[in-house]
């Protein structure tokens, strides 16, 4: 199978083109899928032509456009937005996973493809949401569609019923924490505990309760390999990691 | 750098465990797995093994597990820019006596699933614990032992990476710069060519002629420029501790600190971080004298 090589942007481009943006005062525009600065791996594949580009971005501003692009959205479309991007990236827009792990490949999406659906996504132009590390903004959503909704063909099937009901902050504790939540296994595991504790215990200070419990998984990671465990083995730690942090905050009130 | 950690539990002597080299196998036979794969792309799938040799009952006595104990295997592929883990071969231990050799693998891993690098961590862990002395671990999953190698699949190659771009396509800003240094500070165990990047400039084809000549003046002047970038990026970095000893061979963090010992013999980390801070002049005069004086 050949791998469809996506274009990307390398650490210098990015902090160049990140700097233009970051003094730009006006809302930032699209102006061409091609920029003269990226470039495509080597080897190993062949290029994306560049109407799919055009095909991927037009996706993803219709998507953008059903929950509010461009003028101000709220919470509960931005998160609607995040879970449809996400399942697109991860699943339909054909972007190989190898190509996914590239930094520069996303910061290519924020800076050139879809640079306004950034700027209307993250307002006040934050480095970390443009430049292309584990927080770019298109990269943390196909991360997210990819540990917790893929079908990995592990005989879990898919999870976007999981990653669904995830607020914001639910998905930073649990995504952008690559010693944690690296495998797609433990991901949506602790995706899945999250949901159902908020189901069972309404009105529950979620934020809390899942910092508290995301603590206390990484501190186990150290000694305990969690990936290792079965499957019942790992709900179960999972479990009894966000009960006791429900305990915690019980005590706490 | 390494963190040691104190674990709640026993753990086996590392004469326990005898683990083999990771193995590929080519055209030719089987060869050890290198630190940097050449000619590596997303075409070429790897094929990997290795053999552990396991004392159990010497590992049984070091944790104080019972016979009846039951071990877990596993091997996880860790790969990519954005860090994804899988796991790839996992083997139940039910019997915790005697001795035993375990083949792992062989594995076979996709080319268009790997990026950039694969650390390959091997982890003896408890599936089931019966302990004989308290401080036996006692959760299913405490890691016994662990061991990680790290194959770099792209990147590295010369000691010196550089590259040419015509700098006035990215940015005005830049358009007339002689060069630019890309240096990834928060990977101070990575290679150093695999970390660190020099980018010359096209449009200064003045600058560039003078180095593809070798032109002493121009060489001294890149050098020690080169290194006052680096070393003052990473003093800046609390992580970074100065010692060679703390990185791995040829990594941008001993090589840094290798510098810095070079320039500032017999001072201690926070001498050499204080006359940064306090005599800026003096620390790049005293750099550039050692690192950018003729050759």
């Amino acid at each position: 199978m050949t791998v469809e090589l996506f274009p990307r942007l390398d650490g210098f481009a990015t902090d160049a083109l990140w700097n233009e943006v970051a003094r730009f005062p006006g809302p930032v525009e699209f102006e061409d899928v091609r920029h003269p600065a990226a470039t495509f791996t080597a080897t190993g594949g062949t290029r994306c032509d560049f109407d799919k580009l055009r095909r991927i971005r037009n996706d993803l501003v219709r998507l953008a456009r059903d929950h509010g692009f461009p003028d101000a959205r709220g919470d509960e479309e931005v998160r609607q937005f995040d879970f449809r991007a996400a399942r697109y990236l991860a699943e339909e827009s054909g972007i190989p996973a190898c190509e996914a792990c590239r930094k520069g490949v996303w910061a290519y999406f924020t800076l050139v493809l879809v640079p306004d659906l950034t700027d209307w996504r993250f307002p006040g132009r934050k480095r970390e949401r443009w430049a292309g590390g584990i927080r770019n903004t298109f990269g943390v959503l196909w991360r997210r569609g990819y540990l917790i909704g893929v079908d990995h063909n592990d005989g879990r099937g898919v999870g976007w019923s999981c990653l669904e009901p995830l607020t914001q902050d639910a998905l930073v504790q649990i995504i952008e924490r690559p010693d944690l939540s690296a495998s797609p296994r433990t991901a949506r595991t602790i995706a899945s505990v999250w949901s159902r504790i908020r189901q069972e215990n309404s009105g529950v200070p979620m934020e809390a309760l899942t910092r508290d419990a995301i603590r206390s998984l990484t501190a186990y990671r150290v000694t305990q390999d969690l990936d290792g465990l079965g499957e019942d083995e790992l709900l179960g730690r999972v479990n009894a990691v966000f009960r006791a942090a429900l305990a915690n905050l019980s005590r706490r009130s | 750098m390494s963190e040691v950690l104190a674990f709640p539990f026993l753990r086996p002597g590392r004469s326990r465990i005898e683990a083999g080299p990771w193995m590929g196998p080519d055209a030719d036979g089987a060869y050890e797995l290198p630190e940097l794969l050449p000619d590596w792309d997303y075409s070429v799938g790897l094929g990997l093994h290795r053999t552990l040799e396991l004392d159990l009952d010497g590992l049984s006595s070091d944790t104080g597990l019972g016979p009846s104990s039951s071990l877990l295997l596993h091997v996880y592929v860790v790969t990519g820019e954005l860090k994804l883990r899988k796991c790839v071969f996992d083997q139940a231990l039910r019997d915790c006596s005697g001795s035993l050799q375990v083949q792992i693998g062989p594995l076979e891993l996709e080319g268009a699933e790997l990026q950039g690098y694969i650390d390959l961590v091997t982890v003896l862990s408890v599936e089931r614990a019966e302990r004989i002395e308290r401080l036996a671990p006692m959760a299913p999953g405490s890691r016994l032992w662990e061991d990680q190698f790290r194959c770099r699949l792209e990147g590295g190659g010369g000691r010196l990476p550089m590259e040419t771009r015509d700098f006035s396509e990215v940015s005005a800003r830049y358009a007339l710069a002689p060069w630019y240094f890309r240096l990834e500070e928060s990977r101070l165990d990575d290679r150093f060519e695999a970390a660190f990047q020099v980018i010359l400039n096209t449009r200064r084809q003045d600058v560039l002629e003078a180095i593809s000549r070798k032109e002493t003046l121009m060489m001294s002047t890149l050098q020690g420029d080169l290194v006052r970038h680096v070393v003052t990026r990473l003093l800046r970095s609390e992580e970074f501790t100065l010692r060679a000893e703390d990185y791995p061979d040829g990594s941008i963090g001993a090589v840094a600190a290798a510098w810095l010992d070079a320039a500032f013999p017999d001072q201690e980390p926070g001498q050499i971080r204080d006359m940064l801070e306090q005599r800026p002049a003096d620390f790049e005069a005293i750099v550039f004298s050692v690192f950018g004086g003729a050759a």
